[in-house]
């Protein structure tokens, strides 16, 4: 229900950007990106990852200064980036991150009006009057049934977020502006919000955006989910490798399109997404076998991996394919069977130990907080798990041990190759190395991974794969789930696609390429691509 | 299976590695690397054992007719060495990232137990040894449960454990009991080649924690276990019972030092236990600036423990008392701590 503010806003820009680049060593994020939101409007921001989609939310957000940009106006005012903390909510700025900052243990009426709680003589909060208005604001956005005295925490996904955008826009609403009184109201920047949220959820919060725009705000979201971008945006901007690809009112393009435009480079043949073919490979004995896993957001997996094989998994985020490494590890909690060679067990009660007992290497996301201790040593870390081998005679010969880091790093080609200093100090790539050289002492036969080049530089990432490629050489079998779908294509023999807690199709052979990977996750069935 | 290997290294994707040495480096420049890293790093490693070195000169010249003599060297081992024990016996826990601030309740305690049930109830001393370590051991165990099965922050529920055991240790007796067995008596002072024999148990202590630490997998793990736990557990370590163990430990070794320390007095003060929380732990941090900076270790808390020693004792030599020990503990642990983090990389 637009307002009449609503209306006289349609024609003002909310927020306007002209020219912003940003670059990060040699590496160009943003290239003279353009980006016009107009008051009133839903606009969607949609990319791949490492398009500079989140780079430029947090240009806007003060996190990074800008390099170069030409022009940044907002409601018509000129702004100048980076904003200081605490200055977003004055210029017509406000944000919804993914990690909604809400605090569990305040009541919704606090969190709504943290920072912008009306006070009388004395900073005495007229309670009852806040509650009146913190039932006005909810109605506004489709909360009606909430208690502004519930305790946060008991509320569920989709109000949390809904409550979030509501806060933002409310903050908005009371920060005094210069200008204030113009026909545009401020830009409200939703980055991710409903990646993790279940169908419904997401319809109530996309409510709250046409709520916000019927207000004369104009919304700026970031997003994976190419439907909700046709279902409630007005406008989409594609971002490609830092630069704006398309910008056009949503109606002037279909979802292929978009997807071709997002992904589209170096490919110049009409693509078919390969028929699903779970299971197609038999006859040998597979090394691992998983059998109705049910996990964090996945339900119903079951795959085959052979000895040799190194099969990716993947999806959007929030599809639920990350949850799987740990749960088939005993790390998190999970349902099903797992096979591992000869050895049948339920995943209901399974553990690290026995799941390492039983053949399997874990090396987790998160480098120096999962996969090791940075405090420690190269030689200490990698050589954790054969400390009971080096044990001998009562004692662990420090020759020994330095013998066996030394022929560790030769292998793995870990720079520097000095066993005693902390592992902290090597480069991303070179720890990756080493927490992978620990897992192959463990003589496990079937490797978990996650995200294994995440903040690795370009150079190194090609040593990782083709240490995961020379780990499948030597007959291990490999399970790499990430969102990184360049390195899926060099690295894997199959790719699972996940796509909203279940498979969705698999690709194998010369089937997997960047494109098709990221087809099958947006859940197109077959797709034209272009140069 | 091996289909991708050629198409994994696209060379339009992947940049020029940089160019470095050589690999493998010849084994002169790993040598040579491993010196000047020795030499670098010799100072603050060893840094306390000359501080100390430092501290006796000092008081030697300015108490030069008490200070430098065999007996007060003999006394600041002998009283020195109880506080090592209890101190080695903490090692381990905070080594595993727990906090025990019950031990000198436990020890308190024990001390207690092992004279009242040796003076007052006539049981014989080996007996009330067992009862003494036992119940530290108990303590230990309900620590252990608490903190790592039920999962309440350890420092919670040891200085809470510590507090009740202190005042039950005052319950039994506001006064001090004396007339305890000799047999224990001389078990822990008899004089050997100057020393009382508790010195030598706590250089016995010393050696088998240093072991433990240096040369076996159980060191190794514990260090995980507090340096990152996650990764510990993910690693397939045994975390809980690794953890849980070293707050046992800790229990047992304060009850055998408390028995000790009733050794060595030949009688039991039921206050006595709450004066050596401070200095324990001054000593295991400030013994976590030496030797392997950064790392609780056994041989670090031997050289603070007698550091310490030698400070309190050559005050009270000049004349300043009371007071300047609790003072002079407390600076030198707040002085540890600050080194230790400045010392690590920025």
């Amino acid at each position: 229900m637009k307002t009449v503010v609503g209306l006289l806003a349609v024609m003002a820009n909310a927020l306007l950007l002209e020219g912003l680049s940003k670059a990060f060593g040699g590496n160009r994020v943003l290239r003279a990106v353009d980006l016009r939101v107009k008051g009133g409007e839903i606009h969607a921001l949609v990319g791949e990852n490492g398009s500079g989609k989140s780079t430029l939310v947090k240009v806007l957000s003060g996190y990074h200064a800008p390099d170069r940009l030409a022009c940044a106006q907002v409601n018509g005012v000129d702004v100048r980036l980076p904003l200081p903390a605490g200055a977003a909510a004055r210029a017509g700025l406000a944000f919804v991150h993914q990690d909604l900052a809400l605090i569990e243990s305040a009541s919704v009426l606090e969190n709504l009006f943290l920072g912008s709680l009306e006070t009388k003589l004395g900073w005495r909060v007229p309670w009852r009057h806040e509650v009146l208005r913190a039932n006005n604001v909810l109605a506004r956005f489709g909360l009606g049934s909430v208690d502004p005295l519930q305790v946060m925490e008991r509320l569920d996904g989709a109000e949390r977020a809904m409550v979030a955008v509501a806060r933002a826009v409310t903050a908005l609403d009371r920060a005094e502006r210069p200008g204030s009184g113009q026909a545009s109201r401020g830009v409200l920047v939703v980055d991710e919000v409903t990646a993790y949220l279940p169908e419904d959820a997401v319809r109530r919060v996309l409510g709250t955006f046409r709520s916000t725009a019927d207000l004369g705000f104009g919304v700026l979201f970031v997003t994976h989910r190419l439907e909700e971008v046709f279902s409630t945006a007005d406008s989409v901007t594609v971002l490609r490798d830092g630069a704006v690809v398309h910008s056009s009112s949503v109606k002037a393009v279909t979802r292929q399109e978009l997807v071709s435009l997002m992904v589209g480079r170096d490919l110049d043949e009409e693509a078919e997404v390969g028929a699903r073919e779970v299971g197609a490979v038999g006859g040998e004995q597979a090394a691992l076998v998983i059998e109705n896993l049910e996990a964090g957001a996945v339900t119903d997996v079951s795959i085959r991996v052979l000895p040799g094989e190194v099969v990716g998994l993947t999806g959007l985020v929030g599809s639920g394919f990350e949850s799987i490494p740990y749960a088939l590890f005993g790390a998190a909690p999970a349902n099903g069977r797992i096979r591992i060679g000869r050895q049948r067990a339920s995943l209901r009660g399974w553990t690290p130990r026995r799941a390492m007992r039983a053949g399997l290497a874990l090396v987790p996301a998160g480098r120096l907080t999962r996969g090791a201790v940075g405090t420690a040593t190269v030689g200490e870390n990698m050589l954790l798990l054969s400390a009971r081998r080096l044990w001998r005679h009562g004692f662990i010969s420090p020759a020994a041990e330095r013998a066996a880091a030394e022929s560790l790093m030769r292998q793995f080609d870990i720079r520097p190759p000095l066993s005693d200093i902390e592992l902290g100090r090597l480069s991303g790539g070179n720890q990756q190395k080493a927490i992978l050289a620990k897992w192959l002492t463990s003589g496990a036969s079937a490797f978990l991974i996650h995200e294994p080049t995440q903040g690795v530089d370009v150079g190194a990432k090609g040593q990782i794969l083709g240490t995961i490629r020379g780990l499948g050489n030597a007959g291990k079998a490999l399970l790499v789930a990430s969102a990184d779908q360049v390195d899926l294509a060099r690295v894997c023999d199959r790719v699972v696609v996940f796509r909203e807690g279940r498979i969705h199709s698999e690709l194998s052979g010369s089937g997997i390429t960047e494109a098709r990977i990221s087809a099958a996750a947006h859940g197109i069935d077959a797709i034209k691509v272009k140069a | 299976m091996g289909s991708k290997s050629g198409e994994g290294y696209s060379p339009r994707t992947e940049e020029r590695q940089p160019e470095t040495a050589p690999f493998p480096p010849p084994r002169g420049a790993i040598y040579r690397a491993r010196l000047r890293k020795g030499a670098a790093s010799a100072t603050p490693r060893y840094g306390l054992v000359g501080a100390w070195g430092l501290l006796i000169i000092i008081f030697s010249i300015l108490a030069p007719s008490t200070f430098p003599t065999a007996l007060n060297f003999e006394t600041m081992f002998s009283t020195g060495s109880v506080l090592l024990i209890l101190c080695l016996g903490i090692l381990p826990s905070l080594t595993a990232g727990e906090i025990d601030l019950s031990f000198a309740g436990i020890f308190g305690l024990a001390a207690i137990i092992v004279a009242y049930t040796n003076v007052n109830l006539h049981i014989p001393i080996v007996v009330c040894l067992v009862i003494g370590v036992t119940a530290g051991g108990l303590v230990g165990v309900v620590n252990a449960v608490l903190t790592v099965w039920v999962g309440i922050p350890s420092l919670i529920i040891t200085l809470g454990m510590g507090s009740l055991l202190s005042g039950l240790a005052l319950g039994v007796t506001s006064l001090p009991i004396a007339g305890v067995s000799n047999a224990l008596v001389a078990a822990a002072s008899t004089r050997f080649l100057g020393f009382e024999l508790v010195f030598f148990y706590a250089v016995a202590a010393t050696g088998v924690l240093w072991y433990v630490y240096r040369f076996t997998p159980l060191g190794r793990n514990l260090f995980f276990v507090g340096a990152g736990r996650e990764v510990a557990r993910l690693s397939g370590l045994p975390v809980r019972p690794l953890a849980g163990g070293t707050l046992i430990f800790g229990g047992l070794v304060a009850g055998l030092a408390g028995a000790l320390l009733v050794g060595t007095q030949g009688s039991a003060d039921p206050t006595a236990g709450p004066t050596y929380l401070l200095p324990a732990f001054a000593g295991a941090f400030l013994g976590s600036t030496a030797i392997t900076p950064g790392r609780f270790n056994p041989l670090g808390a031997f050289v603070a423990v007698f550091f310490l020693q030698t400070g309190t004792q050559g005050l009270e030599l000049l004349g300043l008392s009371g007071w300047v020990d609790q003072a002079f503990y407390g600076a030198s642990l707040i002085a540890a701590v600050v080194v230790a983090r400045l010392g690590r990389r920025p």
